[in-house]
């Protein structure tokens, strides 16, 4: 079955390290680490775990008229939407001609947590609907596609922190099957205490900023933001006579089957994810220029993701973290992840990472240490999920 | 794109396993409507509500292993046991099968639950073991985990349509070769903070669910989880296929080209006002129509259990019709009960404010 290539023509990308894609690539070839304190709400702790916060203005960023409150999610996600729209020189007024579908990755932005809503509630104080019509009004793909008009496909997609991934993934099936001529996909996901305080309950945050792949990791820093791509079929923006900036060449995934939280220690789903990425794409492993790891710096993550890439992949093959700069922004990881992966890859600059300091034996892995021009014109981007999901994506650099 | 339908299981009020939706097709259950009370600012008030009874999960799960697990969990694993179950279908490579989940609301009863830790034992008390349940993709999760099926695992939490795009997204994986057997289960639970808010919406002002009654919310909360096997059209189909699977703006127009080739369509109406005057325009010529949600309540996935519905129907060679009450003129609603020959086509139509998702159920 000869399938269309899917290129993607747009980009958009907002989180702690800047507010656009160039922002945020600047920021992270500087080796900028914005990790601190929380400044968005408040927590009773002993200790202070960071967190890498968006601090580029929301409120007046979006050319966007909405008729109702956004929550920051859904702020994010406009903001990255309008600048991949931009890249892909695709205008509002535009999209109607087209069938467009959205699907994106989240977390927090699919869940019923308003905290004060359900204090008032618990305490019989018989609180109002606004709250509820707020979350009603904010399924991140639904009040996307709402706001701009859409009528292709509407995906919301909760895969924990492969959502962004996997988002992207079936956005690339529907360009394949037709089911829409353009897809704007990728993940959003906002900073917020209650997930905050489950991550460093499961012992799995940190109070440093993240080491990924070192000896002495100890957890993850939470992060918010959005990444965005545009995607259609080759042909299709060769018609529109828009620029491809790459090719999603692969994607794959598959379960561990094996725990809620831990991933299989033999990492069976990602070995198995990774190989039909590849074959998706129809690369080796010795054509993978780099690797964007999950690498959250969590001892089991890391420990089995590098093993993983240890033995599938030659040993020369340089991984990335740029978690190490965004923070695990949960949701929209993998949008955001593909985005930096993406931009690296038309950039030909292998980005460095950060927090790094000391080989693990157990793994072997030394991430890259510091940024430098490459020539490639493949990268894979990987991400490991609560409940054992792994999800691939492989992406391909066009020419110019 | 299209996918044989090789399994169904269910659990809803109407009890578990695929034989509670035939006999409610027939008219010989009725779903079991606990009345709940609810505090408002005006006092107390009763609410009908849909509940699930989650019956005979012991013979697939452990009781140690259930501990763990909440009440949506627990209703999408029945369900999914019990499609597998219905199947007979020998499946020997696990990575070959898809899971795909797809809810409107998550594990809500689980999320308020640890939110209880952190309001009554302060930050540090957070659980842990409650955070870690109440992903949405936890359910998913653990259709993977006790099934040992490691293909692709994927939830789909649309508040609207969210039936349609997950049936849709399995015709894809099946159709792309990704997988060769898909694992769908469509699942949402009832809570007080969700009765809570239907109240303030307006459900339980009627004692029942008229679906098509454009003047008035008749909601009423439901929970329960819907479970298909699907396999590829190349596969003997154990009820019927899904033919077609499709949304599409309500601005297109296109309602009539919906409605030709189907000698009926379910309409997943269910009391709920928005949508309801979404179905209330549409223009369906003379095609008849059937509301079912007052067998299964008034749910995000209730369009799954419309297709569960529909492919018992042509099944039994008929359609049998639901007192719905009220109705526009303009829809022909059916009143008795519909011969199909194996020719038949039933068509599943869920409505959004903007967006129609339509089913196309037949045999191949």
């Amino acid at each position: 079955m000869s399938l269309p290539e899917v290129a993607v023509t747009g980009v958009g990308a907002i989180c702690a390290a800047g507010g656009s894609v160039p922002q945020v690539m600047d920021s992270l070839y500087a080796g900028e680490v914005n990790a601190a304190a929380p400044t968005g709400f408040h927590v009773e702790l002993d200790s202070v775990f960071p967190v890498f916060e968006v601090t580029s203005p929301l409120d007046a960023a979006s050319q966007v008229t909405l008729d109702f409150e956004p929550t920051r999610t859904t702020q994010l996600a406009l903001i990255a939407t309008e600048e991949a729209l931009r890249g892909a020189r695709l205008r509002h007024e535009t999209l109607q001609h087209h069938r467009v579908g959205v699907c994106l990755g989240t977390t927090v932005g699919c869940t019923l947590n308003d905290e004060t809503f359900y204090r008032e509630f618990r305490d019989q104080r018989f609180p109002g609907m606004n709250s509820i019509h707020r979350y009603l009004a904010n399924n991140p793909a639904q009040c996307l596609a709402d706001v701009l008009g859409l009528s292709g496909p509407v995906v919301t997609i909760a895969n924990a922190c492969s959502s962004g991934t996997d988002a992207v993934g079936l956005a690339k099936t529907w360009i394949e099957t037709d089911r829409c001529d353009i897809a704007i996909a990728g993940g959003a996901d906002e900073l917020s205490r209650i997930p905050y305080l489950g991550f460093i309950r499961l012992l799995l945050a940190s109070q440093q900023p993240p080491r990924p792949f070192d000896k002495n990791r100890d957890g993850l820093n939470l992060g918010e933001g959005a990444g965005i791509v545009v995607l259609e079929s080759a042909e299709h923006a060769r018609r529109r006579e828009v620029p491809e900036l790459a090719h999603i060449a692969g994607y794959a995934s598959f379960a561990d089957a094996y725990h809620p939280t831990a991933p299989h220690p033999d990492g069976i789903g990602l070995k198995r994810a990774i190989q039909a990425a590849l074959v998706d794409a129809r690369v080796a492993p010795k054509d993978v220029g780099f690797i964007n790891a999950h690498a959250t710096a969590t001892m089991d993550n890391d420990r089995v993701e590098g093993r993983v890439l240890r033995d599938t992949f030659p040993p020369d093959t340089p991984v990335v973290a740029t978690k190490s700069y965004t923070g695990h922004t949960l949701g929209a990881a993998g949008g955001l992840e593909a985005v930096l992966t993406i931009q690296a890859l038309v950039d030909q600059r292998l980005l460095k990472t950060a927090g790094f300091r000391e080989l693990d034996p157990e793994i072997e892995i030394r991430p890259t240490e510091a940024d430098a021009a490459i020539d490639c014109d493949t990268a894979i981007s990987n991400s490991l999920a609560f409940g054992g999901n792994n999800s691939v994506l492989v992406f391909r650099r066009r020419r110019r | 794109m299209s996918a044989s339908i090789l399994g169904i299981g269910s659990v809803s009020a109407l009890g578990s396993g695929v034989d509670s939706l035939r006999e409610a097709l027939h008219g010989s259950v009725r779903p079991r409507i606990e009345r709940t009370s609810i505090s408002t600012s005006s006092g107390k008030v009763e609410l009908p509500v849909y509940r699930a009874h989650v019956e005979g999960f012991d013979r697939f799960v452990n009781r140690r292993a259930q501990r763990r697990l909440d009440k949506v969990t627990r209703m999408t694993l029945l369900a999914a046991f019990l499609a597998l179950e219905d199947s007979s279908v020998d499946i020997a490579d696990k990575r070959r099968v898809g899971v795909l989940v797809g809810t409107g609301f998550g594990p809500l009863t689980t999320t308020f639950d640890y939110l209880d830790t952190i309001i009554d034992g302060g930050d540090n008390s957070a659980s842990p073991t409650l955070f870690a349940s109440s992903v949405h993709s936890a359910l998913a999760s653990a259709v993977s985990i006790f099934t040992k099926f490691n293909g692709p695992c994927l939830t789909i939490t649309n508040l609207e349509l969210v039936s349609t795009e997950v049936l849709s997204t399995a015709c894809a994986w099946l159709d792309r070769q990704i997988v060769d057997y898909v694992l769908v289960g469509l699942a949402d639970e009832s809570c007080p903070v969700l009765e809570y808010a239907a109240r303030l919406r307006g459900a339980g002002r009627s004692d029942r669910i008229e679906p098509l009654r454009l003047d008035a919310c008749s909601y009423l909360p439901a929970e329960g989880a819907v479970a298909l096997l699907l396999g590829r059209p190349t596969e003997q189909e154990k009820y019927a296929s899904l033919l077609d699977v499709q949304s599409i703006p309500l601005s297109s127009g296109i309602d009539s080209d919906l409605a030709r080739n189907h000698r009926a369509l379910l309409l997943a109406a269910n009391g709920e006002q928005k949508t309801g005057r979404s179905f209330g325009q549409l223009d369906l010529g003379s095609v008849k129509v059937a509301v079912h949600s007052p067998l299964y309540g008034s749910l995000p996935v209730g369009l799954g259990f419309d297709v569960a519905l529909a492919a018992l129907a042509l099944e039994r060679g008929e359609l049998s019709p639901c007192a719905i009450g009220t109705a526009p003129k303009r829809l022909d609603v059916l009143t008795e009960a519909m011969p199909l020959c194996n020719d038949d086509r039933l068509g599943c139509l869920e409505c959004a404010a903007s967006r129609a998702g339509f089913v196309s159920i037949g045999r191949m």
